[in-house]
């Protein structure tokens, strides 16, 4: 039996992974794109977009009941 | 950021003409594609609800499907606007002097041509199939004098006459440069 917590933890890593390639994504959009509101303004709506999900994410989360546990391997009984 | 009036190494006279990306149909595959993905896992979800619904009701369920659905979702993001970027950022830029050809690939790989106008040889338009034929959109090939230098512009918006523009300026380039040749060399 593990904890389900555990999954927070492969999502934390899981947010950083997205952090690298949203920071990476916004650098190439400012330092390439072209020099028009358009690029802003689609700049303005993808980190809209990811603190919306971010938001949502974390009130799920943690509404979510974490103290259950999850079985991982079947537990057999032998017979007496 | 990219200035279309403000090049860099731009002449003092040179003026843009062209600015093209890809047509939006590259676009629109994407869009449908991370639709589907946006709405795969909420069939998923309400299918195990007929289906399954003791799975649904398990007390580490809705502890689960949180962290999957905000993984997957923030996935599904995060890919659509990498793909974007990389079609936002690919740009065909055809001045009175140059072509500039600048292609991003992935996150981290980005590639800038250019190719003067008087060494433009050939060009040629490419419209195959009949999507591209309703929307007029395909591929513009343009040869240089170089050895295998040629720049390909991929499915962009009205080919035909990007090609006939081209010629046009690469024509007009040549014979501005001729009058502009030294005297002396034309006495020769």
């Amino acid at each position: 039996m593990i904890p389900i917590n555990i999954l927070l933890i492969i999502f934390l890593l899981f947010m950083v992974v997205v952090f690298v390639f949203t920071f990476f994504n916004v650098y190439h959009l400012l330092r390439f794109g072209e020099a028009r509101k358009r690029t802003i303004v689609i700049t303005v709506i993808y980190l809209t977009c990811v603190t919306t999900l971010l938001s949502v994410s974390s009130y799920m989360i943690m509404q979510a009941d974490w103290s259950a546990t999850i079985q991982i391997l079947p537990t057999t009984h032998l017979p007496k | 950021m990219l200035d279309k009036s403000h090049l860099t190494n731009s002449k003092p006279e040179e003026k843009t003409v062209l600015f093209l990306r890809r047509h939006w149909i590259s676009i629109m595959k994407l869009v449908f594609i991370t639709l589907v993905a946006v709405i795969a896992p909420l069939a998923l979800r309400l299918m195990l609800g007929y289906t399954a619904p003791k799975l649904i009701a398990a007390p580490s369920a809705d502890a689960i499907s949180a962290v999957f659905f905000s993984m997957y979702y923030l996935a599904v993001l995060t890919f659509f606007f990498q793909e974007f970027i990389d079609y936002y950022l690919d740009t065909w830029i055809v001045t009175t002097e140059r072509i500039i050809d600048i292609e991003q690939r992935g996150l981290f790989n980005r590639v800038s041509s250019e190719m003067h106008l008087p060494s433009v040889q050939d060009s040629s338009a490419e419209i195959t199939g009949f999507l591209q034929t309703f929307l007029d959109y395909g591929n513009v090939h343009i040869q240089s004098a170089g050895e295998e230098q040629r720049f390909v512009f991929r499915n962009v918006p009205h080919p035909e006459r990007v090609r006939v523009t081209i010629l046009k300026l690469a024509e007009q380039d040549r014979l501005r440069e001729e009058h502009q040749a030294p005297a002396g060399m034309s006495n020769k």
